[in-house]
């Protein structure tokens, strides 16, 4: 009896042996398993991406095993090379998005659009925050990863994915797994990011604004051209924000034109529920210990956290330059809302006002900024993948 | 660094040189379509004087270019505008008029649960948090008609309706418990 094949049922602990930080990926993917399941903090990717790293980090990595010559490669592997790592999935996410998403808001009341300009602020000062970290021994960032990270601070988890997607293609290191799980934590984790923010940045007074919500209706031609003259606009001012606004915008138009219904539902459901299945185990897929236990990966996280409270800093700071142009009409607050996490930043907002103010209610103000800030975190997309080369 | 200095300048003016430009694009769309048909439909209801003062309603909904898509939209108005009668002391009729379509409509009691509509033949059932619409049908006439009453005399007693039946006062029971002693 030939007995070598029993020692191939051994191999998995003989791997364990070689690369005994895989039992630490795993401890990360059961946590993020965990805080999605008890904690709700993004279930609907956290245990996907929590899955994905658990997958990825088992003994042999037959699951992300690349293909050679005479073997097939790893489910995970393939999933990977055909979808995410050319940029199909978080497009696909968008298409989902777009019919997600209600414009109506920001269309009623145009001049909140800026204010989701105003809060991608925090992208950029982590841009130049990961640039002068890497003028440390320690870190190894240049302009590529350091857009790849800025991008955290939009709090739009299909955006950071794609820019970090597309720095790797532009010969960027493979940080995809570290500011995904980054993007994602800190979009759960927006309610106690932001309220501490805005109250260092506002005062009592400054909440309590109360801004008398008018609905006014805006005409149903308006709202089926403006994701065609979106993608237009965007198309010729940053053409590399096309692909996620020019599919954006069709999904809304699904939505919108009123006689596609199956197409709308399948794409704010089925196909959505697909792609993020699909997205969330290829990135956690990426997590593999020597990719992800670097010392940069703490930065990263470091550096998201600084994003996001630029970002809703700079929101807040030009709400408060409109409330005193507007001789207070507005409440600066809303501002904060313009972090594309939708409709996260926007509740936050109006819990806060709520708090100062059971009366008040600004939520249908600040999803305007709201979904500006998806719009806004989209251009500053294309703005890097444009210029870093 | 100068360079990349320069990319975040660069790239936060095009952010809003970008949201600016799409700012104007809606004003410019929403100047260009006003009055066009909205987003979120105005119901008006529009009630024949004649039709009116009959018992039954019978009724024309609709604004512009508003057609519903399918028998349950039509069920859902039909729902809405038998309650908004019925608070009214009014019932619905059997047709209403949506953009010059006719609907066969029938509506069951609404304090029923679930609440049965059937248009054009086709049923539907319908409730609120799982009961019917009661309350809508009840409370707001009589909250009318008690202040209607407390306009008429002074003293608690006025503000209760005597539709409501026995109350009593220090001269002893009154409403409709008088009202059948005196006929017996």
């Amino acid at each position: 009896m030939d007995i070598s094949g029993f020692s191939n049922l051994l191999e998995g602990f003989k791997d364990l042996g070689h690369q005994p930080l895989m039992l630490v990926m795993l401890g990360i993917g059961a946590v993020l398993i965990y805080l999605g399941i008890a904690r709700r903090f993004e279930p609907l990717l956290l245990i996907p991406i929590g899955t994905g790293i658990i997958l990825a980090n088992l003994p042999l990595g037959e699951l992300v095993k690349p293909a050679t010559e005479g073997e097939t490669g790893g489910f995970l592997w393939y999933v990977y090379n055909y979808t995410l790592a050319n940029e199909m999935l978080p497009l696909l996410v968008f298409l989902g998005l777009g019919a997600l998403t209600d414009f109506e808001p920001m269309l009623s009341n145009p001049r909140t659009i800026l204010l989701g300009a105003a809060a991608q602020f925090g992208v950029f000062i982590a841009f130049m925050g990961t640039l002068a970290l890497g003028l440390l021994p320690w870190f190894d960032f240049t302009a590529k990863e350091a857009a790849s990270v800025g991008i955290i601070g939009g709090a739009d988890g299909p955006t950071t994915i794609y820019v970090a997607t597309g720095m790797i293609d532009r010969g960027g290191r493979d940080i995809l797994g570290a500011v995904a799980v980054a993007a994602y934590s800190y979009m759960a984790l927006v309610p106690l990011i932001q309220p501490p923010v805005i109250r260092l940045l506002t005062s009592k007074e400054e909440r309590m604004i109360k801004m008398p919500y008018t609905f006014r209706s805006v005409s149903k031609r308006t709202l089926i051209i403006f994701p065609i003259a979106c993608a237009i606009v965007i198309g010729f001012l940053v053409p590399k924000a096309a692909p996620i606004i020019g599919i954006m915008m069709f999904g809304n138009l699904l939505r919108v034109c009123g006689v596609v219904d199956r197409l709308s539902k399948t794409a704010q459901n089925e196909l959505m529920n697909i792609v993020i299945m699909l997205l969330g185990l290829t990135v956690g897929s990426t997590m593999t210990a020597h990719a992800f236990l670097q010392v940069e990966t703490i930065a990263i996280f470091l550096l998201g956290l600084i994003a996001f409270i630029f970002s809703t800093a700079g929101g807040v700071l030009l709400g408060k330059l409109m409330c005193v142009l507007s001789h207070r009409q507005i409440n600066p607050m809303i501002g904060a809302a313009g972090v594309s996490a939708v409709p996260m930043a926007a509740r936050v907002v109006q819990n806060m006002a709520a708090k100062e103010d059971p009366s008040n209610f600004l939520i249908m103000h600040a999803m305007g900024p709201n979904v500006a800030g998806v719009i806004g975190t989209a251009t500053a997309a294309g703005v890097f993948l444009a210029l870093i080369n | 660094m100068l360079e990349d200095l320069l990319i975040c300048v660069i790239g936060l003016a095009v952010v809003f040189v970008v949201l600016a430009v799409l700012m104007f694009v809606i004003m410019g769309l929403e100047r260009f379509f006003r009055g066009g048909e909205l987003a979120v439909q105005e119901i008006a209801v529009e009630m024949p004087v004649e039709a009116a003062t009959a018992g039954k309603e019978q009724l024309v909904v609709g604004r512009g270019e508003l057609k519903p898509e399918d028998a349950v939209e039509v069920a859902a108005i039909t729902v809405a505008l038998a309650s908004h009668l019925r608070g009214k002391g009014k019932k619905l009729g059997n047709r209403i008029d949506i953009n010059g379509i006719s609907y066969d409509v029938d509506v069951a009691e609404l304090h029923s649960r679930p609440i049965s509509v059937v248009v054009n033949g086709e049923g539907f059932h319908t409730s609120l948090n799982d009961e019917g619409f009661s309350v809508v049908e009840e409370a707001a006439p009589k909250l009318g008609e008690r202040a209607r009453y407390t306009q008429q005399g002074a003293g608690w007693r006025s503000t209760y309706s005597p539709l409501q039946g026995d109350y009593w006062c220090r001269r002893g029971w009154t409403g409709r418990h008088v009202a059948r002693r005196n006929k017996e």
